[in-house]
């Protein structure tokens, strides 16, 4: 009697408890710099994962993170075509002809599996912009149940004014979940 | 030769009084009964109780009592203590009555005795005599009080009286009916149900009262983990959708305070939980240890003091009658309490500002700022873990007190056996080693 009261009590107890997040678990996002463990500039995915299904599609920013001066990008994405098929590329803020730029943006998708984005700032000034700057936002279906990445190549480039690459400090891939 | 003049004095008194006063009935007076562990006061209320009822008898004519304190006024006699035959007899020729009743309240732990004696002026004999033990609550012993006389002259009490004896006898049938095992069932199924079913009633209300507080205090902290969940939920989405690293830094500021007050409140929660928990459990024990029949009601047991000071520091040793530890441990306690609630209070005001400064610190954009709210934010960080320390230091002081408090409350028992208050000392001569020696015992 005694022993099954005392249970009783440890389970009251414990049953009262709410479940906490921690940090960890909260601040994901994939551009907070206090948090990631890259460095940057950095080519990254905005969100870090995706929770896909077979209907419905979805999309995935890219983003230079992190950058100074930048006037040009040159991102280039490798995906498993068996698992994900590309919808289309839409124009993010670089090259979207804000500040009295002239707009220069376009994409190559024509291997399977690879997609290559070309942003420009062209600006009068010769200026480029910084901070977070979304390059382009690629929207995916999939076609297959099942973990894959969006993976940057190391071929990705940033450029400055002058023409001169910015170093590229860190890459963050997408994850992509398909259930 | 002076005792038998003053003998002969008091008869000639008796019998003048004898003469002139004649009448069928008995001519009598009360003496105010002796008091034993009683106030004088409550001796005197308790007589006048019996006297009136006496004279309710209409067996007696009874010397009016405001009378009576005149007449040994006058004659320089103090009737206090006056519970023998001798000075009975004296204090009756005084008066000039034929009988008079004397008698005594005793009082230990609760239970009243009561003894009442009708004596004979004239013979200076115990005509009459009876006793009566009560124990229970003041309206029941005047209740007795006033069934005595009835009992004394051998006549059956009125009505009123036999109807509120019959009640008293039908409760304490019942009382002596209460078991450990009902007493456990009623503080299992609900705090202080058990104490106030084993007539414990400030018992029963403390735990009541303490369990219903906690429970308010758990919905409280409840209510507020999930206002504030719902907060961090709103702000997350905010955070995930931001771009801008001033926006990214502002909402993460946020998340990470809201965090902190997110896992204080369901602390608190579990603390409370865990402080009501308690307060059932040792409910529990409390009801295990009570005897609820009537009997042990008055006794004192190591059960009832251990009982007694696992519920508040202290109190299991005033039970025993050892004030001087009782106080000390009750001082300590609240003391190591106190500097506990300061200590953590220190501490909560400390991270306060940490957040505060964390979010200036997240926000700051220059090296010079950054650098001066990370120095604040190291130094703070060195205080709250101080506090900290502090808090646990005299947490765990306050928990050692509460245990040296129940271990002492068991090993010392009700004390019965013990005379403490006798000095430890013993000084004697050994003649094997013709030396004087001195014994100190320890008593603990």
């Amino acid at each position: 009697m005694k022993n099954l009261s005392g249970i009783l009590l440890i389970l009251l107890v414990l049953g009262c408890e709410n479940e906490t997040s921690d940090l960890d678990d909260i601040l994901t996002n994939p551009l907070d710099e206090n948090q990631v463990t890259y460095d940057v500039p950095a080519f990254i995915f905005n969100p870090s994962q995706y929770n896909a299904d077979l209907v419905n599609t979805f999309s995935a920013e890219v983003f230079a993170m992190g950058v100074e001066n930048l006037v040009g990008a040159n991102a280039l994405i490798q995906f498993d075509p068996a698992k994900l098929s590309l919808v289309n590329v839409k124009n993010g803020e670089l090259a979207s002809g804000t500040g009295g730029s002239t707009p220069m943006f376009f994409f190559q998708d024509s291997i399977p599996g690879l997609v290559e984005i070309v942003a420009v700032y062209l600006s009068s000034d010769s200026v480029g912009i910084s901070g977070n700057i979304k390059i382009a936002e690629l929207v995916f279906s999939a076609a297959s149940a099942g973990e894959s990445e969006l993976e940057f190549l190391p071929e990705c480039e940033m450029l400055d004014p002058d023409d001169n690459p910015i170093e590229i400090m860190g890459y963050a891939n997408g994850v992509v979940n398909v259930q | 030769m002076l005792i038998p003049k003053y003998k002969l004095i008091l008869s000639l008194i008796f019998l003048a009084s004898l003469l002139l006063g004649r009448n069928s009935l008995y001519s009598i007076a009360v003496l105010d009964f002796v008091p034993q562990g009683v106030t004088p006061e409550l001796a005197g209320t308790l007589t006048d109780h019996f006297a009136v009822e006496l004279n309710n008898t209409n067996t007696m004519r009874m010397v009016n009592r405001n009378r009576m304190s005149r007449i040994f006024n006058d004659k320089g006699f103090e009737q206090t203590g006056c519970d023998s035959i001798d000075c009975a007899v004296i204090a009756g020729y005084m008066l000039g009555v034929e009988q008079m009743i004397v008698g005594s309240i005793w009082k230990l732990d609760t239970t009243y005795t009561i003894d009442v004696h009708i004596i004979s002026v004239q013979y200076g004999k115990t005509l009459r005599s009876n006793r009566i033990t009560y124990e229970g609550e003041m309206d029941g012993l005047i209740e007795q009080m006033k069934l005595l006389p009835w009992n004394l002259i051998g006549m059956e009490p009125p009505e009123r009286l036999a109807k509120k004896e019959r009640i008293r006898e039908y409760t304490l049938m019942i009382e002596e009916e209460k078991t450990k095992g009902g007493a456990l069932f009623r503080s299992l199924l609900l705090p202080g149900f058990g104490q106030f079913y084993s007539g414990k009633k400030i018992s029963a209300f403390s735990y009541v009262s303490a369990e219903l507080a906690f429970i308010v205090m758990a919905m409280s902290r409840q209510s507020n983990f999930l206002s504030l969940q719902s907060d961090q939920e709103s702000i997350r989405t905010l955070y995930d959708a931001s771009t801008v690293q001033e926006d990214i830094n502002n909402y993460s500021a946020q998340l990470i305070s809201l965090n902190n007050k997110i896992k204080n409140a369901n602390s608190q929660l579990m603390l409370y939980t865990a402080s009501a928990a308690g307060i059932w459990a040792l409910n529990v024990i409390h009801a295990l240890v009570l005897d609820p029949s009537f009997d042990a009601r008055a006794k004192k047991t190591q059960g009832s003091a251990l009982a007694r000071s696992l519920l508040m520091p202290g109190f299991g040793q005033l039970y025993t009658g050892r004030k001087t530890a009782g106080y000390t441990f009750i001082g300590l306690e609240l003391a190591f309490i106190g500097l506990t609630v300061n200590s953590y209070s220190n501490s909560r005001s400390l991270k306060a500002d940490q957040e505060k400064i964390q979010a200036s610190y997240l926000a700051a954009t220059t090296q010079e700022d950054i650098s001066a709210y990370s120095e604040q934010l190291v130094d703070l960080d060195k205080k709250i873990k101080a506090a900290n320390n502090l808090t646990s230091l005299f947490t765990v002081s306050a928990i050692a007190v509460w245990g040296l408090n129940v271990a002492h409350a068991f090993i010392m028992g009700t004390g019965d056996d013990n005379d403490v208050t006798t000095v430890p000392l013993t000084l004697a001569y050994d003649p094997l080693s013709k030396q004087t020696q001195i014994q100190w015992t320890v008593h603990f």
